[in-house]
C-alpha cells in the first residue's frame, strides 16, 4: 500500500460467497486483507452487515463498503459517498444497509467517519455457485485499484483517477 | 359475516420462519391459536451416510446464532462414540465458548428483538419498534446491547484458531482443536469490565421497567408447566456438563440426577401435521401435565444456587417474584439478563484458571461405540444430539431434540392465552398483534434450529372461524 492517508480506515466487503457474484465484496476483502499490513487499516470480510459494526465505524475516519448489486449493468463499477438515511430501514438480524448502519452509528456513538464510500459492482449471476461470473471477475482488478486509490489518496482521487 | 380466522404471517423479530393462526368461535371469542413452523430443513436425514466426525461441523450450520451449542452437543455425542474423556482444559475451553455464545445470543434476543417492545411499548408505532427506535430513545441501552453481542462474538472468535465468530469449527470430537493462547486470554480479560458494567446497567433498566408490563407479565404464557434442564453437581447453574433435573410448577424437584444419555426414558416426542416443530414432553406423566419449558427461565427455576456472586444476588431477587418458581414467560427476559451477568462473571473465573492455557485439549481414539448422545444447554435451553453409526463410522441415524422444540407446547398455549386476553372481536388492534408476537419472542425461539427452517422470520396471523373460513389475515414480509 502507498503512504498517503494515515487515518483509521475500515474496509467492509460483504456478501455470500456461496451465491455467485453476491460474494464479490467478501472475495475482494479477503484478497485485500492479504495485501494490507497496517495498524491503521482494518479489512473485514463479512456475510452481512450487522449493528455491531457501528462500533468499528464510529472509530474510523474512512469507511469503504464493497458490495455486489443487481441494479447496475453486470461488471459496471460505481463509487459514491454515502450519508446516513433520514428514515432508516429497521435493523434486523438479517437486513441492514450501509446508510442505515451510518444512522445507527450516529445515534449510538454521536460520531461518523469523515467520509464513507460505497463501492458496488453490478452482478450477473446470483445462483448457488462459489465462483464469480466472468464479467464480474474481470471487473475485480479495476475495483481493487479503485479501492486502493480510495484508501491511499482519498475518494476524490478515486473518482478522478481510475474511474475517469 | 364476522371473520373467523386471524393469520399473522410472518412473525417478526424472531429467528426463523413462522406464522400464527387464531381461531374464533361462533361467539367471536378466541377458541384456539397455533404457532406454525412453515419450513423444513432435514439435517438428521442428509447427515446419514456421512462420517460421524464431520457432524460437529455440519450440525453447527443448523444455526447462525447458537452454532457453538450445536457443536458442543454434537461433539459430546461423538465423544460418546469414541468413548473418551475430554481433557479438563478442552472441556473448560468448550465451556468458555458456550458461555460467550449465551451472552451474544441473549443480547441479540433481548436488545435487538425484544427491547423495542420493552422500551418503547407494545403499542408503539411499528415503524419505531426496532433497534433504531431503541437507539433514539435510549442510546445507552442500545450501546450496551451492541457491546454485549459483540463481546460474546469476539470471545468466540478469540477462542477459535479460525478466528470465526459464527461457525468457529474448533470444537471437535474429543475436545477442541487448538489451545487458548495467552494473548487471546488477555484480550478477552481486558473486555470483561465493560461487559460486566453493560450487564449490570441493563439489568437495572429491566427491573425498573417491569411495572409497565403488569398485564403482559400476567398473561404471557403464565401457567403451570414442568421445567427441565441440566444442573451442576451441587445443583448450580451449568451450561455444558451436568445431570438433568425436572421441577414442577410448585418448585418441587420431581426427577433429579438423570443421566442425559438416557434422555429417551424421560422425554417423548410427537409431531403434529400443521407444523414442522416437534413436541417433546416429560414421558412419565400424561398430557397436559407433561408440558415442559426450557431455557433461561427454566434454568433459573430448577437450580439450587448460582456460584457467581453478583448473579447469585440477582437470582435470589428474581426468585422472590413468585412463590416457588417463576411461571410467567415474560420473565424469560429477566432471566436472560441474569444469565448474561453470570456468564461474564464465570468467564473471568475460567479464564483465570491456571489450566486454561494447557495444551492437553483433545483426546483421540477410534470409534469404540456405535451410538453417542450429547447434551448441552443452548441459550434457549437443553439441546440433545443423538447419533448411531455403522462399523465404518458412517452415520446411520440421527435425532436432534432442540430447545425451542421443548418449548413448543408452552409457546402454543402462550399464544392462546395472549390471544384470548387481547383479542376482543374480529378487528385486531396493532398492539394486540404485537403482543401475540411478543409472547413468542419472550421464549426467543430459534425456528431455524427447531424446525430446521432457513432465512429470516416472516410472520402471518390468520383469524379462522368455526367453519374453517379465514376471516382476517395480516402478513409481514
Amino acid at each position: 500500500m502507498g503512504s498517503g492517508l494515515m487515518a483509521c480506515i475500515t474496509v467492509i466487503g460483504y456478501g455470500n460467497p456461496l451465491r455467485g457474484d453476491d460474494g464479490l465484496g467478501w472475495f475482494v476483502a479477503k484478497q485485500l486483507a492479504e495485501r494490507v499490513a497496517s495498524d491503521n487499516i482494518k479489512v473485514l470480510a463479512l456475510y452481512q452487515l450487522t449493528p455491531e459494526l457501528a462500533d468499528e465505524i464510529s472509530r474510523s475516519e474512512l469507511v469503504v463498503f464493497v458490495d455486489a448489486c443487481c441494479d447496475q449493468a453486470p461488471g459496471h463499477i460505481s463509487c459514491r459517498a454515502i450519508t446516513p438515511h433520514t428514515n432508516p430501514l429497521s435493523a434486523t438480524t438479517h437486513h441492514l444497509d450501509p446508510s442505515s448502519l451510518l444512522t445507527f452509528t450516529q445515534a449510538l456513538y454521536g460520531t461518523l467517519p469523515e467520509i464513507t464510500i460505497l463501492l458496488t459492482v453490478g452482478g450477473e449471476s446470483f445462483g448457488y455457485e462459489e465462483d464469480l461470473s466472468p464479467t464480474v471477475a474481470a471487473a475485480v482488478p479495476v475495483l481493487e485499484q479503485v479501492l486502493e486509490t480510495c484508501i491511499n489518496d482519498g475518494f476524490d482521487a478515486a473518482l478522478g483517477g481510475v474511474l475517469e | 359475516m364476522a371473520p373467523k380466522d386471524i393469520t399473522i404471517a410472518p412473525v417478526t423479530r424472531i429467528e426463523g420462519h413462522a406464522k400464527i393462526t387464531v381461531h374464533l368461535g361462533d361467539d367471536g371469542q378466541v377458541q384456539d391459536a397455533r404457532l406454525h413452523l412453515t419450513q423444513f430443513r432435514g439435517f438428521e436425514k442428509f447427515c446419514e451416510g456421512r462420517p460421524f466426525y464431520e457432524l460437529p461441523f455440519i450440525m453447527q450450520r443448523i444455526c447462525g446464532i447458537c452454532p457453538v451449542s450445536h457443536a458442543i452437543a454434537s461433539s459430546k455425542a461423538c465423544d460418546g462414540i469414541l468413548s473418551v474423556k475430554v481433557p479438563s482444559a478442552g472441556a473448560m475451553l468448550r465451556k468458555i465458548a458456550n458461555l460467550a455464545q449465551v451472552i451474544q445470543s441473549h443480547a441479540l434476543s433481548l436488545f435487538y428483538l425484544s427491547s423495542p417492545d420493552l422500551l418503547l411499548g407494545m403499542d408503539a408505532k411499528p415503524a419505531k419498534r426496532s433497534l433504531f427506535g431503541v437507539a433514539e430513545a435510549n442510546p445507552r441501552l442500545a450501546h450496551d446491547g451492541v457491546y454485549l453481542r459483540k463481546f460474546g462474538q469476539q470471545v468466540i472468535a478469540h477462542m477459535a484458531s479460525t478466528g470465526k465468530r459464527v461457525h468457529p469449527g474448533w470444537i471437535v470430537p474429543g475436545g477442541v482443536s487448538t489451545p487458548l493462547t495467552a494473548k487471546a486470554r488477555e484480550e478477552i480479560l481486558a473486555m470483561l469490565p465493560e461487559a460486566l458494567q453493560a450487564a449490570r446497567r441493563s439489568l437495572a433498566w429491566y427491573k425498573q421497567s417491569m411495572d409497565n408490563y403488569r398485564d403482559e407479565i400476567r398473561t404471557f404464557a403464565n401457567f403451570p408447566t414442568l421445567f427441565i434442564g441440566i444442573v451442576g453437581p451441587e445443583g448450580e447453574l451449568e451450561y455444558s456438563d451436568g445431570l438433568m433435573r425436572v421441577v414442577d410448577s410448585t418448585g418441587k424437584i420431581i426427577a433429579d440426577g438423570l443421566d442425559p444419555t438416557g434422555y429417551q426414558k424421560y422425554i417423548s416426542e410427537r409431531a403434529e401435521p400443521w407444523t414442522y416443530i416437534k413436541f417433546p414432553s416429560y414421558r412419565p406423566l400424561p398430557a397436559p401435565d407433561n408440558t415442559l419449558r426450557v431455557g433461561p427461565l427454566a434454568r433459573l427455576n430448577i437450580i439450587d444456587k448460582v456460584d457467581m456472586p453478583q448473579a447469585a444476588q440477582e437470582w435470589a431477587e428474581f426468585r422472590t417474584l413468585e412463590r416457588g418458581v417463576v411461571l410467567s414467560s415474560f420473565h424469560y427476559h429477566y432471566a436472560r439478563l441474569i444469565e448474561i451477568l453470570y456468564c461474564v462473571e464465570k468467564l473471568e473465573v475460567l479464564l483465570n484458571d491456571p489450566h486454561v492455557l494447557s495444551t492437553r485439549i483433545r483426546a483421540k481414539a477410534e470409534p469404540n461405540c456405535t451410538e453417542g448422545i450429547g447434551v448441552a444447554e443452548a441459550p434457549r435451553g437443553m439441546l440433545i444430539h443423538h447419533y448411531k453409526i455403522d462399523d465404518q463410522g458412517l452415520v446411520t441415524w440421527a435425532n436432534l431434540t432442540i430447545a425451542t422444540g421443548f418449548n413448543s407446547t408452552a409457546m402454543n398455549q402462550g399464544v392462546l392465552q395472549v390471544a384470548r386476553h387481547f383479542i376482543k372481536g374480529t378487528e385486531i388492534p396493532e398492539g394486540a398483534l404485537n403482543r401475540i408476537e411478543a409472547v413468542i419472542r419472550a421464549f426467543d425461539p430459534c425456528l431455524s434450529c427447531a424446525s430446521h427452517t432457513i432465512g429470516q422470520m416472516p410472520m402471518q396471523v390468520q383469524l379462522i372461524g368455526p367453519d374453517g373460513t379465514m376471516l382476517h389475515e395480516i402478513r409481514r414480509d
